[in-house]
């Protein structure tokens, strides 16, 4: 069960760059006395958007997933490290939560659902009426047929 | 004295005192008043008399001598009686006073001791019965208070326990798992295998709940799984 996850977008070059950039990125997480679980490969893939970063804007990137320990601590300035390497375009670290811990109730018949018998729906509808139908409270009882407070105060 | 009384009643012939607001006469929201003279709706004093009655001389008062006498007469007989009347309600009080004091000495001396005597007998028994009473329910509550103890203490036992052997599981899994742990040593076999094989983590489920892991996985492949087994990426092996 990792603690961190670091989500790294490195800029497209050649492999013996990528495998120097790797290093770099791996050694300062070994600097602060922790290690690393586990690299993943997650290929060259297209960004989501043109993104700016060093070496012009980027369209494509190397994704990695790098699942590792540290102190808490240390998690800032590693943070900031990254975000100064030149050929690092995006990056960010991320707590995992452990999935055991974590419970998840809705199955897929509830979402196969049609919309109106759904609860989340259901509850959405409510909210919403009771925003519609609020009306303010009247000062005085409406059965005197009166449109103002008949007694004097 | 009906005109001192109306200068009295009078808000503006009275000097408040101890209060600001504006003068009211109530007993209520005058803590003290004091009658004063000048303070009243006529010329100032230090005017001094008009010049029309500055030579004017008042009349002397012309009591007859006759008159004189019979009124002294009179006040001294008011005076005299008074002291008389006085003197006899002192007497009658002092009597009444007497017969109270003997209305209250109704026991003697060995009686009263008695009484006493029997009273702290009473109070002692009732003081032994409430002492047992008192006794038991200590007892009863200590004893209530050393089994809820005793309770708490197994269950804290038992959480301490759990708890230990928690520790103890997840120390040893990560023991095993320190194994394949990637430290300086071998970064760079990690990082080859690493750039050697892409993981895909995306999937897709059909309506019977089949889970087809890989973006572009046909349901035809081998890779369709029940969506209750674990999710794994798909792993696909690159050249170097």
């Amino acid at each position: 069960m990792p603690s961190y996850e670091l989500a790294l977008l490195l800029r497209v070059m050649p492999r013996e760059e990528i495998v120097s950039s790797l290093k770099r990125v791996s050694s300062q997480i070994f600097n602060t006395g922790g290690f690393i679980r586990k690299i993943q490969n997650i290929g060259q893939q297209p960004t989501p958007y043109k993104m700016s970063a060093e070496y012009g804007p980027h369209r494509e990137a190397n994704y990695f997933v790098v699942e590792f320990e540290v102190a808490p601590h240390h998690l800032l300035p590693l943070k900031r490290i990254y975000e100064r390497d030149v050929d690092i375009i995006r990056s960010n670290i991320f707590k995992v939560k452990d999935p055991a811990e974590e419970s998840h109730s809705c199955t897929l018949d509830d979402e196969l659902k049609p919309p109106a018998y759904r609860k989340e729906v259901q509850d959405m509808i409510a909210a919403s009426l009771k925003v519609k139908n609020w009306k303010p409270k009247s000062a005085w009882l409406p059965n005197t047929g009166l449109h103002y407070y008949p007694f004097q105060r | 004295m009906a005109s001192l009384l109306r200068t009295s009643l009078n808000p503006r012939n009275v000097l408040r005192l101890g209060s600001n607001i504006e003068p009211q006469f109530s007993p209520a929201t005058t803590p003290w008043t004091q009658t004063v003279r000048w303070r009243r709706d006529r010329k100032p004093m230090w005017l001094g008399p008009s010049k029309s009655k500055r030579y004017w001389v008042p009349p002397r008062p012309n009591q007859p001598l006759e008159e004189k006498v019979e009124l002294r007469r009179l006040f001294t007989r008011y005076k005299t009686e008074v002291s008389a009347l006085h003197d006899l309600i002192k007497e009658n009080m002092k009597e009444v006073q007497e017969k109270q004091k003997q209305a209250l000495q109704f026991q003697s001396k060995e009686e009263e001791e008695a009484e006493w005597v029997e009273c702290m007998a009473i109070n002692d028994d009732w003081n032994a019965e409430s002492a047992a009473l008192r006794e038991q329910r200590i007892a009863r509550e200590l004893e209530a208070v050393e089994e809820r103890a005793l309770q708490l203490k197994l269950a804290r036992d038992e959480e301490k326990r759990k708890l230990a052997a928690e520790l103890n599981a997840k120390v040893r899994a990560e023991k095993e798992r320190s194994k394949t742990y990637i430290t300086p040593e071998n970064i760079d076999e990690a990082i080859e295998q690493a750039l050697n094989t892409v993981v895909d983590f995306n999937y897709s489920i059909d309506l019977r709940g089949n889970k087809y892991i890989g973006k572009r996985t046909k349901p035809e492949s081998q890779n369709a799984k029940r969506i209750s087994d674990s999710h794994e990426p798909i792993k696909r092996e690159i050249a170097a």
